[in-house]
């Protein structure tokens, strides 16, 4: 079942609205990987592909998050730093899954999902709708 | 010549000084001087304006007394083989990398600066962020070619690129809430990172790729 984006998720400023959009369809790939992968559990090809999705992940969560600091520095958001420390545990927390995909024969994507799904909830719609709020009012982009 | 005596004399150390103790000396000197460190009073200020430009002056003239100080690149140059490693892409990155680091360290990290200013100091750690960005670019990059390639080496040095990058943003971090640590701590850090990293970990996958493509 794919998560459709929803404006409700948009924190007001294009640029990362576009990115974060494109969280919600790395989500939903990394979801279809799993609900297609049947009883094979330990198939080297899903491993693979678990793999790619993380490093993809990778990729999205260092533009992305740079992107964000930037603004947040521009309009001198006074929770940058905290804000900061959230991105750099997701970060963190890559890099692990990446080992963890990479060393165990056991692979779990329900645990990426649930990390990648909790982000949502929990980063983008509370942390990140706040610093938008933020921004918003600090150089008054029409929403 | 004269000059030269009163530039030492400046600095508060003997003529001939070894040019650690040139900076050590300047070093000190900007920290008891710097106009900055006086906001509330200001007659110092004053005072440490004239000495500041007494101070530089003779900091930039004993400078151009060390000539030979190799002090543009991390060891070595871009003209230095063991930076070119053979792969194209990569080679550009790492020029373009070490121009954008050369300039973090000629602007920002003078052994002596003292970064009191808060623009400047969110200036540089901006830059810093940046750095990171790139760094994780040409990452992205170097991993794709270990993969199309099939290096047998990659996840080894995979995670030395995840060890690098947490070590970015642990300084990035220190930087933003600790005054103790200077951009010229940074510049030193990054600086043999990446001669080390290059010279060694990217030659070997260099090399292996040229084998490959001599096949």
């Amino acid at each position: 079942m794919p998560f459709i984006w929803d404006k409700f998720y948009n924190i007001g400023i294009n640029e990362i609205d576009a990115q974060h959009e494109s969280f919600v369809n790395l989500l939903n790939r990394v979801s279809e990987t799993y609900e297609n992968m049947s009883n094979s559990l330990g198939n080297d090809e899903v491993k693979m592909k678990m793999y790619l999705d993380v490093l993809n992940l990778r990729k999205y969560a260092f533009n992305h998050f740079l992107t964000e600091e930037k603004y947040m520095i521009s309009s001198k958001y006074q929770q940058y730093f905290e804000h900061k420390k959230q991105h750099d545990a997701f970060i963190k927390k890559v890099f692990e899954l990446e080992e963890a995909v990479i060393n165990s024969q056991e692979i779990s994507p329900q645990k990426l999902i649930n990390f990648m799904l909790s982000w949502l909830e929990g980063h983008i719609q509370k942390v990140d709708k706040a610093f938008g709020n933020y921004y918003k009012a600090m150089v008054g982009v029409k929403s | 010549m004269d000059h030269l005596l009163q530039y030492y004399a400046a600095l508060g150390i003997k003529a001939g000084a070894s040019l650690p103790e040139v900076k050590l000396a300047y070093r000190r000197l900007v920290k008891a001087w710097h106009p900055d460190l006086f906001p509330d009073d200001p007659w110092r200020q004053m005072q440490g304006e004239r000495r500041m430009q007494e101070i530089n002056t003779a900091y930039q003239h004993l400078m151009g007394e060390f000539p030979a100080l190799p002090a543009s690149r991390p060891a070595g140059g871009l003209g230095d083989d063991a930076y070119v490693i053979g792969i194209n892409e990569i080679d550009k990155q790492h020029e373009i990398f070490l121009k954008m680091f050369e300039k973090f360290r000629d602007t920002y990290a003078s052994p002596s600066i003292i970064i009191v200013d808060k623009d400047v100091k969110m200036k540089i750690y901006l830059y810093i962020l940046n750095m990171r960005r790139y760094v994780f670019k040409h990452f992205m990059t170097e991993e794709e070619y270990m993969i199309k390639y099939g290096y047998p080496k990659y996840f080894e040095h995979r995670e030395k690129h995840d060890e690098f990058l947490k070590k970015l943003m642990g300084l990035e971090d220190d930087y933003y809430t600790d005054n103790q640590l200077s951009p010229n701590n940074i510049s030193d850090i990054i600086s043999s990172w990446i001669a080390g990293h290059i010279k060694m970990m990217d030659q070997e996958f260099g090399r292996y790729v040229n084998d490959i493509a001599m096949v």
